[in-house]
């Protein structure tokens, strides 16, 4: 679902095919597995519903892995600024952009704030960022002094809303118009310097099984069988009178069985593209552009592929560093809401441990510990694989340390053959 | 009987002949040069002889004292008295010497390691390698050429009696050659045999006994040293006539461009490091356009760091005045200076010039991204079209702009790092051992670069460890010592003139 980049080597696009055959062979074996369940449209949509957080983190996670640095702090960031966001909206009753609005830039913020101590005081980024966790975890369960907040229908759009399916559908054929115009431009510029453009066929192969792909999954998302699962019951919900949302249920729906309200927004047999994947790809899309075609992407990979190199080419290695951190706060405080938005309600020892799965998430997409390699694609790979395995384990019943114990060991092996395939070439 | 002989050996990666049924016989006791350019399979011929490559997977023998080795692994070869001194060092920083000299090979009594035997036999090996320093010396606190003497004091310690150095000099100062090569003749005489692998044609003509050549892969030639000709040896090396290595236009060209406007011009300018200790000296140096100043000295006489610290890439504390184009400047950052048109060649360009994962197109932007880009975003376009001229201008030996650099050999290598800094459009370009392990074919091209960069009216400050070059290259030389000046030349200079500038003062003070 994400562009290619203008041109790309053909060992990254090797890797890349290896992440997504691994992907499917996990299916297919879980989709044997259960019976048939796996596969089906209503595992499909939840599985990606799930992989959204973690697909979200991942992708901050994955710029400042590639700087060469570590992130620990981004599970408590999540619940730290899930937990803000709900004192802003329901305690405080500002309005929901606004609480948007400042949750993202407190996120930015405190991002600056630990890349400043990582690249201006030069403590090692693993201290900061773990200090950061312990900060941020117990900082918020001062302020929410134990409680969990629940968030209203409103507010849980982001989370547990879907799409209507007039909007999916112009939303897919304007990925498949932008993904054959950025593949036309490149084609045309490769022409232009007489370098070896694919044949019209495979072109128009890759333009239609994307298109196929799209159209599997709107067939997944609008599947009348697909069931979503409960989101927990929260208390009685309020939505602020001037919140434009409120006013444009038409764009979105909300599955919130016991609510009153839900009937104002809710068109059951409308729904289509899950809001937080929609906002994760969007996301993904927009970091794998800044990744490949931005100056500040570019010195990103620069810095961790080499720092002393990049600092004496004339890149401003302390400043882009702090940014990458920036960046990665703000992700998370997007994650935050989403997650909030999830569960309906915010609890301070929201996503625990969830660095460790943005993490993870990164490192089987075939992101470099040592920094400069890396991309967004398979972070999101790994997010899936990730979220993959959760699913099919839990739908075979097996015990959750078990389920973590296999977890564990695919994410050796996914280094391990990372670094076996590098041994050879 | 030879003391080694190869046999028919033959080396392939994926169909490609990194050797190619190479045969030669080593006599016990001499030191045997192997010299040929980049990618002629010297170090494909070390990985075998020293069982880094395994028996089985090369094709052919080889003979040491007539019988057939097979080595399993370095183990094997080491215990069978093969030693590999390689061009990066692998003593461990953190440790002593006495620790590196013994480690992996520790004398033990149920697993306690007996320190009273590693230091007196290090005390002795140190002794034996001309190495004044206490054992418990941390190898941090070494410099190279010291280093490299105790990897020496390693394999003697190993008992080795064939010991493989592959570009040894490359990081020594004079002196420091010196003692090694006095240290080699030495082990010479009680017997052991040297593979002595080096670009430096003076080297292999002043210490070794007799020389083989390889090119692509096969053998060329041995010859008795006395018997051949820097000139033959690389005319075997490249297979090809240079009569002139530095092109002749250089000469031309130091009469006709010598006196440009001055780009550059130092005043007092010193130098401090990090500690507070002075690493130059108020120093007064002017350079013009259309001039190549050379900067002669021997390591650690303050050549990099004047260089990194005209630009602002070192931390210290500077004093005096750098004028640049008439205009008073101090550079916080390269960025700053590489703003105002001075571009860098540093001295090692894997740790200091490129990002190696990364590909050509993407290391020739690197300084240049805000030329290519508007509002952030860079135009594909536009970079394709400064990549593809500028692989054209150097003649980088790729089939893309999308090869990762850390495929490239060294001589490509270094193109793409000068062509980097090409696209800046400096007016200034410091060259810090520019053509450092670099073939000659494409030292030729290098050189030739440098003569058209001066006729566009660029100033070129370069520092170089190789005399013939600083010579043969430079419009007038600048000797360098303990941070000073020593000696400023024309470039009818002698290289024994250069030398005694570069070492008189150090005789000096000490």
């Amino acid at each position: 679902m994400t562009t290619k980049s203008i041109f790309k080597s053909n060992s990254t696009n090797i890797r890349a095919l290896v992440m997504v055959f691994a992907l499917l062979a996990i299916c297919i074996f879980f989709h044997i597995a259960t019976d048939g369940i796996f596969l089906s449209a209503a595992n499909i949509t939840n599985l990606v519903r799930q992989s959204s957080i973690v697909g979200i983190l991942a992708i901050g996670m994955l710029l400042v892995i590639v700087s060469g640095n570590i992130d620990l702090s981004v599970g408590s960031m999540v619940g730290f600024f899930g937990g803000i966001a709900s004192i802003f909206f329901m305690k405080q009753e500002i309005s929901l952009p606004l609480v948007i609005l400042l949750t993202l830039s407190i996120g930015f913020i405190i991002g600056c704030m630990q890349g400043a101590l990582t690249a201006y005081l030069r403590i090692p980024a693993f201290i900061v960022t773990l200090g950061g966790l312990l900060i941020f975890r117990g900082s918020i369960m001062a302020i929410m002094k134990g409680e969990t907040i629940s968030v209203s229908n409103e507010f849980q759009i982001f989370g547990s809303g879907f799409l209507s399916r007039q909007v999916s559908i112009w939303i897919f054929v304007a990925f498949i118009l932008f993904f054959a115009i950025t593949e036309l431009r490149k084609r045309k510029t490769q022409k232009e310097f007489g370098i070896k453009v694919s044949t019209v066929t495979v072109f128009t192969a890759r333009i239609i099984s994307l298109a196929a792909l799209l159209i599997f999954f709107l067939w997944v998302f609008v599947n009348p069988q697909s069931e979503i699962e409960r989101v927990p019951i929260s208390s009685p919900i309020h939505v602020p009178d001037n919140s434009p949302l409120a006013n444009k249920p038409e764009y979105f729906s909300v599955n919130h069985p016991t609510s009153e309200l839900v009937n104002q927004f809710a068109q059951v047999d409308d729904k289509a593209i899950p809001v937080p994947v929609i906002l994760m790809v969007l996301l993904a899309l927009l970091v794998h552009f800044i990744s490949t075609r931005t100056v500040f992407g570019r010195r990103i990979f620069a810095i961790g592929g080499n720092a002393e190199a990049a600092w004496l080419s004339g890149i401003n290695i302390k400043l882009n560093t702090m940014l990458v951190f920036g960046l990665c706060g703000l992700l998370s405080a997007v994650a935050g809401i989403v997650y909030t938005a999830r569960l309906g309600s915010a609890a301070p020892d929201a996503a625990a441990g969830y660095e460790l799965y943005a993490i993870a998430a990164c490192v089987i997409g075939g992101t470099s510990l040592m920094g400069g390699r890396g991309t967004i694609f398979g972070a999101i790979i790994g997010a899936l694989i990730m979220a993959s395995l959760d699913s099919g384990m839990s739908i075979l019943n097996i015990e959750p340390f078990y389920q973590n114990i296999i977890k564990g060991t695919v994410l050796i092996l996914a280094v391990y053959i990372d670094v076996a395939s590098k041994k050879k070439i | 009987m030879s003391f080694l002989e190869i046999k028919n050996i033959s080396k392939q990666f994926g169909g490609d002949y990194a050797l190619k049924e190479i045969s030669f016989s080593l006599e016990q006791g001499e030191i045997h040069a192997v010299c040929g350019e980049n990618g002629a399979g010297k170090s494909t011929l070390i990985k075998i002889l020293s069982g880094v490559y395994s028996s089985g997977n090369y094709e052919g023998s080889f003979f040491i004292d007539g019988n057939e080795i097979h080595f399993k692994n370095i183990h094997e070869a080491e215990a069978t008295g093969v030693a590999v001194i390689h061009q990066e060092l692998s003593l461990v920083k953190t440790m002593s010497v006495a620790e590196n000299i013994f480690l992996g090979n520790e004398p033990s009594h149920f697993g306690i390691i007996q320190q009273h035997q590693i230091h007196s036999t290090s005390k002795k090996l140190l002794e034996q390698v001309g190495l004044s320093i206490s054992p418990e010396t941390e190898v941090s606190e070494l410099g190279i050429g010291e280093q490299q003497l105790i990897e020496i004091a390693k394999a003697l310690n190993k008992k080795a009696r064939l010991l493989i150095l592959d570009e040894p000099t490359t990081a020594l100062t004079e002196t420091e050659t010196e003692k090694l090569f006095g240290l080699l003749r030495h082990l010479q005489l009680s017997c052991v045999t040297v593979i002595y692998i080096s670009h430096r044609l003076k080297e292999i003509k002043s210490l070794c006994n007799r020389v083989t050549v390889l090119r692509d892969g096969k053998f060329v030639a041995t010859r008795s040293v006395h018997d051949i000709s820097e000139n033959e040896l690389i005319k075997l090396m490249v297979g090809r006539e240079i009569t002139e290595l530095y092109p002749k236009s250089a000469t031309r060209l130091k009469t006709e461009l010598g006196d440009g406007a001055p780009i550059l011009t130092l005043i007092n300018y010193s130098l401090f490091d990090s500690t507070g200790k002075k690493k130059i000296d108020s120093l007064n140096i002017e350079v013009h356009a259309g001039e190549i100043l050379g900067i002669a000295g021997l390591m650690g006489s303050g050549r990099t760091e004047l260089l990194m610290g005209i630009i602002g890439a070192l931390k210290g504390k500077q004093e005096g005045e750098i004028l640049f184009n008439n205009e008073k400047v101090k550079f916080n950052s390269p960025a700053e200076a590489i703003a105002k048109g001075i571009a860098l060649v540093s001295e090692d360009r894997k740790r200091l010039g490129l990002i190696l994962p990364q590909n050509i197109r993407f290391n020739l932007n690197l300084s240049t991204m805000k030329n290519i880009s508007s509002g952030g975003i860079l135009s594909g376009g536009k970079e394709m079209k400064r990549t593809l001229e500028m692989i054209q201008q150097l003649s980088v030996k790729t089939n893309s702009s999308e090869t990762e650099v850390q495929q490239l050999s060294g001589g490509n290598q270094q193109k793409v790092v000068i062509g980097k800094c090409l696209l800046v459009n400096p007016k200034l370009l410091l060259l810090d051992e520019p053509t450092r392990g670099i073939d000659v074919g494409a030292r030729a091209e290098i050189y030739e670069l440098m003569n058209q960069l001066l006729q566009q009216g660029l100033a070129i400050i370069m520092v170089s460890s190789d005399l013939p070059e600083v010579i043969g290259m430079s419009n007038r030389i600048v000797v360098m010592s303990d941070g000073k000046i020593t000696g400023a030349f024309s470039s009818d200079v002698t290289q024994e003139e250069i030398m005694i500038a570069a070492t008189g003062e150090l005789i000096g003070v000490q």
